[in-house]
């Protein structure tokens, strides 16, 4: 009864940040004070890439940067680091990827949210805690050391908004026994065509998709993919074949599916 | 087994129904033709579900065969089921149709097998759902509506 910190105990923990939700659940072996304490610490992680990157807020140093009113030089050194990785990610992908929006303005959102996401994962792992998941918004990450089956288990919403009546689930994928550890799913279900065309500027995406959901070891890498996909089209089937670590499933607008090769080993059964 | 008149098989597989192992028989060739067509138009995708060919009969001689149309059986192959329909115009193939239901064009034909096992899995539980990225707003109206779920 007094050696209560060494068992592991369940938590729950959803926070409201970067205009989505954020929740991390799983086993804590510290107390309740320290796991509380971690999981603040790491929100605190989002909610400082929000102060620094959000375009909803006029005076981050990004709407300063996109305005000209600074450079990345006198930025905090992460934007520096955040616009390096959106540069590779840009090659990585053939530039179906790109945070550099037709306007020529610098537009890393679609990389934050899963960036500081992995950043706040990695300090709840520093701290001792090694069981969980974290749902970013739609976007998942599992640790290592998850330990219960439904934690390896994830479901991958239909391509409607979750707030919608007819809201359901497509499907359930299980990474028990991969490699993989994380999935993004890009569409337009629940914030409009927010992905822009980064090879015919002015252009709408490619319509060929309502939803792609992308699995691969880590959350930035799954959400750079899952977004780069969606803008390319039917053609990013092929191409994501040809990428090693990766599998991704892909909603047409009339509910027909299509997947990479490998993506058919991962439905939950 | 080619007929006297030494046409191509093609002809004969277009020949009334009594002889319909033939036809079996090139819808199996033409499947491996189909196949590759398929994967072209899965490529390039193509608006219309109809592959045009080259007429590949020739004249029989004697009175000209009457304009038809038949279908095949559905034919299983890797990715679910073929069915084509084979027209003949004045004694030549004219159209080969990759026919309706199952098969309507190289996407439809290759993924139908996908729509199952993702169905299948539907009803295991799960730990977390993932979508495209829900607003702050979406995100509250689904928790509150699990909560009231809950009871």
């Amino acid at each position: 009864m007094t050696e209560v910190s060494h068992q592991p105990k369940q938590f729950e923990h959803i926070e409201l940040a970067m205009g989505t939700g954020f929740s991390f659940h799983g086993r804590s072996s510290l107390s309740d004070s320290d796991t509380s304490i971690v999981l603040n610490q790491a929100c605190a992680i989002l909610h400082e890439a929000d102060r620094i990157f959000s375009l909803y807020k006029p005076e981050s140093p990004l709407s300063r940067l996109a305005r000209g009113e600074t450079s990345v030089a006198a930025c905090p050194p992460v934007v520096d680091e955040i616009w390096n990785a959106c540069e590779q990610w840009e090659k990585t992908t053939d530039g179906w990827f790109s945070a550099f929006t037709s306007e020529h303005t610098f537009d890393p959102s679609g990389l934050v949210k899963t960036w500081a996401a992995e950043r706040a994962a990695e300090y709840v792992l520093e701290q001792g805690i090694t069981d969980f998941t974290l749902n970013a918004g739609g976007d998942i990450m599992i640790s290592d050391g998850v330990t219960e089956a439904i934690d390896w288990r994830m479901g991958i919403s239909k391509p409607i908004s979750i707030a919608a009546p007819e809201a359901g689930v497509l499907t359930v994928v299980d990474l028990h026994r991969t490699t993989f550890r994380a999935m993004a799913t890009s569409g337009s279900a629940e914030r409009g065509n927010h992905i822009w065309n980064p090879k015919a500027v002015g252009l709408a995406p490619n319509q060929d998709f309502v939803q792609v959901s992308v699995i691969a070891r880590d959350l930035v890498t799954a959400d750079v993919w899952a977004t780069a996909a969606f803008a390319e089209g039917e053609r990013a089937i092929a191409h994501l074949n040809r990428i090693d670590d990766l599998e991704a499933l892909f909603v047409y607008a009339d509910g027909n599916l299509a997947a990479t090769d490998g993506f058919i080993n991962l439905f939950a059964k | 087994m080619q007929s006297s008149s030494g046409n191509s098989p093609y002809t004969n597989a277009v020949l009334p129904s009594k002889r319909k192992w033939k036809l079996g028989a090139t819808v199996f060739s033409v499947l491996s033709i189909a196949g590759g067509l398929l994967v072209n138009n899965h490529l390039n995708p193509a608006t219309t579900s109809t592959i045009a060919v080259t007429p590949i009969g020739t004249k029989t001689g004697g009175a000209a065969k009457p304009n038809k149309t038949v279908t095949s059986d559905p034919v299983p192959y890797q990715f679910g089921t073929i069915q084509l329909s084979v027209t003949r115009k004045n004694g030549k193939i004219s159209a080969i149709d990759v026919g309706q239901s199952t098969a309507s064009n190289g996407r439809d034909q290759a993924f139908p097998y996908l729509v199952q096992y993702a169905i299948k899995a539907q009803s295991t539980n799960f730990a977390n759902l993932g979508g495209a990225t829900y607003t702050t707003d979406a995100f509250k109206s689904a928790l509150a509506s699990a909560i009231t779920k809950l009871g």
